[in-house]
């Protein structure tokens, strides 16, 4: 009687170097999809949290524009610039965790109603404009970016008198 | 009968067999605690951004209908000096004193102060109705407790609140947008 070989235990040796790599492969590939999620997660967080710093910034302009005194609309030293003129200055908008500032650019300009007098911007007469009333339109844009994608954001006030 | 002898088993593993295995093992081991800890950085990062995402626009939501309401306000150092109406100031108040007209002709006021009490920091709000002769010493209610610091600031002609956080975000808002 001739007792055969164990084939099958031979077989079976290595097989646990095959399971390890598989397990490596595993934690790989899960390790990839947390990190893509959290890349992700935190990239939609940036941009929720710096569409609120603007849209937070843009309250203050709204409220500037519909505060400041009429005399200093439409003079040489206008916060708003006379259209197709812009005023550009680099503005902090918020901070983020750790203290990192946003900034972002603002431009403004005003922009005179077609029935102002001349010396208002406008084409109007006393004829169409018997009151010499005189609206300006203020415009502030804040141009910012958010990764590679740049975005615009504008508020309009409408100044009469 | 020839009797064949049989080949010696073989039991266990090699040294080389455990060692590998062992180093292997480990290396399994430190991946999933990488894993881990990316999984604690990423839910920290998430923590960091909570005060901008969530709190300081429920506080904004909540300051600019209180302000809305009413017909006038100064900034102050700090709750006493807003009780007492002295050393009212432009920048870096810490105290919002409000006025309300009411439909008799009488006022209520309000304070929004930023302000430490029993070791934490607070944004409160103090009322205090038209009969009332002075000024409560516990506040009315807690607007936010999270704000690492509140500055109230006029110097540019508009009401301007900044929340700072506890990890040195901040957003500044206009008081009365309107």
């Amino acid at each position: 009687m001739r007792i055969k070989p164990d084939k099958s235990r031979r077989n079976q040796r290595g097989s646990a170097l095959i399971e390890i790599a598989v397990s490596y492969g595993t934690l790989v590939v899960v390790a990839m999809l947390t990190l893509k999620a959290a890349i992700n997660t935190s990239g939609s967080q940036i941009w929720t949290i710096k569409q609120s710093m603007t849209d937070a910034y843009l309250t203050r302009e709204t409220a500037l524009a519909s505060r400041v005194p009429f005399d200093e609309i439409d003079v040489d030293a206008s916060l708003w610039a006379a259209h197709p003129s812009v005023t550009t200055s680099s503005v902090v908008v918020g901070k983020m965790p750790g203290g990192t500032s946003v900034t972002a650019q603002l431009h403004r300009t005003r922009i005179p109603d077609s029935n102002n007098l001349s010396d208002a911007g406008g084409t109007g007469t006393n004829t169409t404009n018997p009151g010499s009333t005189e609206a300006w339109k203020l415009q502030s844009l804040l141009v910012y970016s958010i990764g590679t994608k740049e975005y615009v954001k504008t508020r309009t006030a409408l100044r009469i008198r | 009968m020839k009797l064949q002898q049989k080949a010696p088993s073989r039991k266990g593993f090699t040294l080389i067999e455990m060692t590998a295995a062992l180093v292997l093992s480990m290396g399994i081991a430190i991946a999933l605690l990488a894993l881990l800890q990316q999984q604690i950085s990423f839910t920290r990062a998430l923590n960091d951004f909570k005060f901008l995402r969530d709190e300081a626009p429920q506080i904004n939501t909540l300051l600019t209908n209180i302000i809305n309401k009413s017909d006038n306000y100064r900034i102050y150092n700090d709750l006493d000096s807003a009780k007492n109406l002295t050393s009212a100031v432009r920048s870096d108040g810490k105290s919002l004193r409000l006025r309300y007209r009411n439909p008799d002709g009488t006022y209520d006021q309000a304070i929004v102060s930023f302000e430490t009490r029993g070791g934490q920091k607070q944004l409160n709000y103090y009322h205090r109705g038209k009969n009332a002769s002075n000024w409560r010493s516990q506040p009315s209610w807690t607007i936010s407790t999270k704000p690492d610091s509140v500055d109230f600031d006029n110097s540019t002609g508009i009401l301007l609140v900044t929340l700072t956080g506890a990890k040195g975000d901040e957003i500044s808002y206009a008081g009365n947008p309107d």
